[in-house]
């Protein structure tokens, strides 16, 4: 099956009062400058890409490309590339919304566009040019604010709106305003609100998970207990169950720990340091344990990776300064210091296949990435590699293939 | 826009008395017929000792707010049009509107109501949608100084808004006005004088739908197939309006005024994009009530002394019961309240030279109440004490007038940040010297300049925070600007039989602002002011007009301002630092014609205005939101009948129903240009065109001049 990801619209569309008004207005004022109205050609962006509906081959080659999504708060964000070999920065190949986040599949960068903007963008993994854009909002008068994309093929995945009780059932390759091709309802896993914050996915033993965080908007946010991995079958697409987290709010990526079937996820707690920390999900029991609270951490765990041992590293915030440090841990308990609380501004880190760290530094007027060893948490460079805007508070880092 | 005054103390005086005549209210009658074209004078004997007429080398624009009104819009509408004054609007009737003036930050220019100061500190902005025209007579613009009364906390200048004058003979003013988007406007003004006492008051009241239609990209700027056209919901305004003065002059010398006014609005709020909130709502309310004492010879015959006590009341209400607003909150209340006084003691120990006294205190108290958390309550002192000297030389040839003015401010808030830990307080001062100067060339032609220091102390907003997503930074120190301004004004009159009246007035200007706060997102929930940025603007401003006598009945007017603004961000951030500052254009051209006929009591006269822009950017980054030019027509009809006293006005703006711009698409699109709304803010459209019909019926009660007038305007 073949679709085309875009097409050429001649772009004629007619307000009836802008044409009776005109009209009017041209006759009475014939003498006068000025445009005359919407009209003229236009065409969509990008070129007809043709996908075939299918699996993709996971990608097994080391990361050759640090993707970091940066964010310039009021007016935009940009999509930044930095070759991990010669470190050398790409600095805004596309502009984006300035909440936002980025997924690779199949070749492709996929922009998240979230809260205010409701859209993805999908971007030629190798050019970077704008293959397609679509708006993801459930309907015309509600919101979305995806906030994670799963994939299970070309021509299906699902998509979590933040400001909805649902889960989306989304083919990307479908014809123009016709992405959205069904939902599940996780009403019943809402608050108080009637809205649960879906937020991010995985899937695991052929179950997808779902983080809820439920969060009550009419009193600052906070949590409401408790908050739920919500449980999908995708051969359905149905929700088949859920699991009561041992604590509440769980923000940021939910990452498999290698080897089993355990998630780990940031807890967040009320946002002031209590009951947060990082909860260990064994999906085959049900059952979660803060594993790592923040005190143990040195403050609200802002993103973290595991590596292949159960360790890892994690950028941590205070919630009463919000200065940032970077921590080693382990999921035994273990922590130890790495970059001191309050030397950089930090919000993510990633761990490169060659034992670098990428950890992103939003000082103010140096935004960029710094790398470390992992190992011994030297700094291995010398100031920030420049990323333009500020790297993004929320997953704003992605590894992907060298370019070819 | 003066001509010289028949007793030839110069063009100097007829400005001065425009500039701030606020200050001493009931100077200036004000020409309310909008067939009228001349320009308001102002007839004065001689620089009252004390007066802040002293202060006449400002470069300043005045907006007749009555004859404005009968071309509807709003305050911030009319000024878009004066040189040197950037407008950003978010659209509709009784829109929130940002003021600029010379590429300053809106919380940079200082908003006053007769000389009282309106932006209170909690937030430092004042919406001036709240103060419909048919309640003022006149605004006065002063672009990049403010006279010493004005304070010191407008590093952009300063907005007067002047209430109505008493007439010679009582008045009675009745206006009703519809337009586009159930646009409905009434308005009632009854001024009068009864030997000592002189009052006025006016009540205004309007509402209006808004629901334009907009174009709208869906919020995938990128994607042109989902374009559509909307209509603007949840965007009605209903504003009212009164405002009431009353002055008994006690004796020869002594003369109190008490002002009392009440601005009240209820607006849809319908949010930024494509998808529309549909149950926000604000309620905003400020109450002001002055007294003011004026005493001439004052314990000296070169003595005069003043005295102004007020009180004010504001209360925003932001009601979001469906959640629809990013931040949470259900409901909303935060209420200011503010007790100043203003006191001034001239001394002219002789007639040209005014040396004054300026002490002003002031208590603000900030509280905001939200059901689901506790908000911080701050409260703010201020000092200040200015010092001014205006020295004339010669026949009034030149003036020199140095002021220097030191404020001190002290802020504190009661509970926690965050209920983590206690907040600090906070201690400012500041010194802020000026120097104006003004020299007269020749006839009709004068040199004026000035420099000046001001500052804008931080919000207590910026300060305290809202323990919610503002977190608040008490280590904050003020914004400073530098700013000065040299330029000359030509007034001539009379040349030839056609050419009634010429004026022109070019004026370069220069500012650098520093330790500009701006909000710095520090996590993903929260953002915090900091002492983070500068900025610089220069340019210049020409802005001309003529007075032409075509025929015995039929005359014209022809004029135009030109604002060339180059403004810098020098925050040193990158991809930021070196552009071009929101919502200041590089080029800005307003021109203006109009065309009045008359006989007898008959009268028509039709008017065409064009606003241009160009080179400009709604975002900081100077690569999202650009806006390459624009230009916006309007056009006017005004009749007046053999019906006496009543006037008919018709005024269809943006004629041309410009609503969607066609700007650059970045590279990564494939794009060349794409299709987006007509806006000042991103994600706020604004309407295409509009019209505007009116009708007022203005009449003299017949029983003649009343006695105890000093102030008379002559054609």
């Amino acid at each position: 099956m073949t679709r085309g990801g875009s097409r050429k619209a001649r772009h004629t569309m007619r307000d009836p009062e802008t044409a009776l008004a005109d009209g009017v207005l041209v006759l009475l004022l014939a003498t006068l400058a000025g445009c005359v109205g919407p009209g003229g050609e236009a065409v969509d962006a990008g070129p007809d890409v043709e996908v075939v509906c299918g699996p993709v081959a996971q990608d097994t080659g080391p990361p050759g490309r640090l993707i970091v999504m940066t964010e310039q708060y009021g007016s935009g964000g940009g999509v930044t590339i930095i070759d991990l070999e010669t470190l050398e920065p790409s600095i805004n190949v596309a502009l984006t919304h300035d909440d936002v986040t980025a997924r690779w599949y199949d070749g492709r960068i996929w922009i998240l566009n979230r809260f205010g903007a409701d859209n993805i963008m999908i971007l030629d993994g190798q050019s970077y040019q704008l293959q397609k854009q679509f708006s993801v909002r459930p309907a015309a008068s509600q919101v979305c604010n995806p906030h994670d994309l799963l994939f299970f093929d070309r021509c299906r995945a699902y998509l979590s709106c933040y400001e909805q009780a649902r889960v989306y059932l989304l083919d990307p390759a479908a014809p123009l305003g016709d992405e959205i091709v069904g939902s599940i309802d996780l009403s019943s896993l809402a608050d108080g609100d009637g809205i649960p914050e879906v937020s991010y996915m995985a899937r695991v033993g052929g179950l997808v998970y779902l983080a809820v965080e439920r969060l009550d908007r009419a009193s600052g946010w906070s949590p409401v207990e408790p908050s739920y991995l919500a449980v999908v079958d995708p051969a359905t697409d149905t929700l088949v169950g859920s699991m009561a987290l041992a604590a509440t709010n769980p923000v940021g990526p939910l990452v498999r720990v290698p080897s089993t079937e355990d998630l780990v996820v940031a807890a967040g707690g009320d946002w002031t340091g209590e009951g947060a920390g990082l909860l260990r999900i064994d999906t085959g029991a049900g059952t979660s344990e803060l594993v790592l609270t923040s005190g143990d951490l040195g403050g609200l765990v802002s993103s973290f990776y595991l590596d292949s041992g159960g360790c890892g590293h994690a950028v941590v915030m205070a919630p009463q300064t919000y200065e940032t440090a970077l921590v080693r841990f382990c999921l035994d308990g273990t922590v130890a210091p790495c970059v001191p609380m309050g030397a950089h501004e930090m919000t993510a880190v990633a761990l490169v296949h060659d034992g670098r760290l990428v950890v992103t530094d939003r000082a103010y007027l140096a935004p960029g990435i710094r790398i470390y060893d992992a190992a011994t948490c030297e700094e291995l460079t010398q100031e920030p590699i420049a990323t333009g805007f500020s790297p993004g508070f929320s997953d704003p880092l992605l590894l992907v293939p060298a370019r070819r | 826009m003066l001509a010289r005054s028949p007793n030839g103390l110069g063009s100097s005086l007829l400005v001065a008395a425009l500039l701030v005549a606020a200050l001493v209210a009931g100077g200036v009658e004000l020409r309310a017929d909008p067939l009228d074209l001349r320009p308001v004078k102002v007839d004065a004997k001689r620089i009252e000792p004390g007066s802040p007429q002293a202060e006449d080398t400002a470069f300043s624009t005045s907006v007749d707010a009555t004859r404005a009104a009968t071309e509807g819009g709003g305050v911030a509408e009319h000024l878009a049009r004066s040189v040197g004054v950037q407008v950003r609007r978010s659209g509709g009737h009784g829109d929130f509107a940002s003021v600029l003036i010379r590429g300053s930050s809106a919380n940079q220019v200082g908003v006053f109501l007769d000389g009282i100061p309106l932006a209170l500190g909690r937030g430092g902005i004042f919406d001036l949608s709240l103060v419909p025209l048919l309640s003022i007579a006149r605004v006065d613009v002063f672009r990049g100084y403010l006279p010493a009364e004005l304070g010191s906390e407008g590093i952009g200048g300063g907005i007067n808004l002047v209430p109505g004058a008493a007439p010679a003979r009582p008045r009675t003013r009745l206006s009703m006005g519809v337009g586009s988007f159930d646009l409905v406007q009434v308005g009632a003004s009854r001024s009068a004088r009864r030997g000592p006492l002189r009052y006025a008051l006016s009540l205004g009241f309007s509402r209006a739908t808004n629901d334009f239609s907009f174009f709208s990209d869906n919020d995938t700027p990128y994607q042109l197939g989902d374009d559509r056209w909307l209509r603007r919901k949840n965007n009605e305004s209903l504003l009212f309006s009164g405002l009431g003065w009353a002055r008994w002059r006690v004796s020869r010398d002594l003369r109190i005024t008490f002002l009392q006014s009440l601005f009240y609005k209820e607006k849809g709020l319908p949010g930024p994009g494509a998808v529309q909130a549909l149950s926000t709502r604000l309620q905003a309310l400020h109450e002001v009530f002055d007294v003011k004492l004026e005493q001439r010879r004052f314990l000296v015959p070169s003595m005069s002394a003043m005295l102004r006590v007020n009180v004010q009341y504001s209360r925003d209400r932001l009601e979001d019961p469906q959640g629809e607003l990013p931040t949470g909150a259900k409901r909303q209340s935060d209420t200011s309240v503010s007790l100043g006084a203003i006191g001034r003691l001239s001394f002219a120990p002789h007639d040209p030279q005014i040396i004054s006294l300026i002490p002003e205190w002031r208590y603000e108290q900030y509280a905001g109440r939200d059901p689901g958390r506790e908000l911080p309550s701050a409260r703010r002192y201020r000092f200040g004490l200015a010092l001014r000297d205006r020295i004339a030389l010669g026949e009034d040839l030149a003036t020199l007038t140095p002021v220097v003015r030191a404020d001190l401010l002290y802020s504190d808030v009661s509970g926690s940040r965050n209920g983590l830990e206690p907040l600090r307080n906070s201690f400012d001062w500041f010194l802020s010297p000026r120097l104006g100067g003004r020299v007269r060339l020749w006839r009709g032609l004068e040199l004026r300049g000035n420099v000046g220091r001001y500052f804008r102390p931080p919000s207590l907003l910026e300060l305290f925070g809202n323990r919610g997503t503002a977190l608040g930074n008490p280590d904050l120190v003020p914004e400073v600007g530098t700013s000065g301004d040299l330029g000359m004004i030509l007034r001539l009159r009379r040349r030839g039989r056609a050419l009634e009246r010429l004026l022109i007035e070019a004026v370069f200007f220069a500012r650098d602002s520093q330790n500009l706060i701006q909000w710095v997102q520090n996590s993903q929930r929260t953002a915090v002011a900091m002492n983070i940025s500068r900025a610089l603007a220069l340019g210049g401003e020409l802005s001309g007009a003529v007075w032409l006598r075509l025929h015995s009945q039929l005359r014209a007017r022809l004029s135009t301002n030109y604002t060339l603004l180059h403004t810098q961000n020098r925050s040193g951030k990158p991809l930021l630092d070196g552009n071009r500052l929101p919502g200041r254009p590089l080029h800005e051209l307003n021109g203006r014609a109009d065309l009045v006929w008359r006989k007898d009591r008959w009268g028509v006269g039709i008017h065409w205005s064009v606003t241009y822009i160009s080179h400009s950017f709604l975002d900081e980054a100077n690569a999202f939101l650009p806006v390459p030019q624009r230009a916006l027509h309007e056009v006017g009809l005004v009749v007046r009948p053999w019906l006496r006293g009543v006037t008919l006005a018709a005024t269809f703006k943006n004629v041309a129903n410009l609503r969607v711009e066609r700007v650059a698409a970045p590279a990564f699109t494939g794009l060349r240009r794409i299709p987006r709304a007509l806006m000042d803010y991103g994600g706020y459209p604004l309407p295409g065109w509009e019209v505007f019909v009116n009708a007022t019926w203005s009449f003299d009660d017949p029983r003649g001049e009343q006695k105890g007038s000093a102030h008379h305007a002559r054609p």
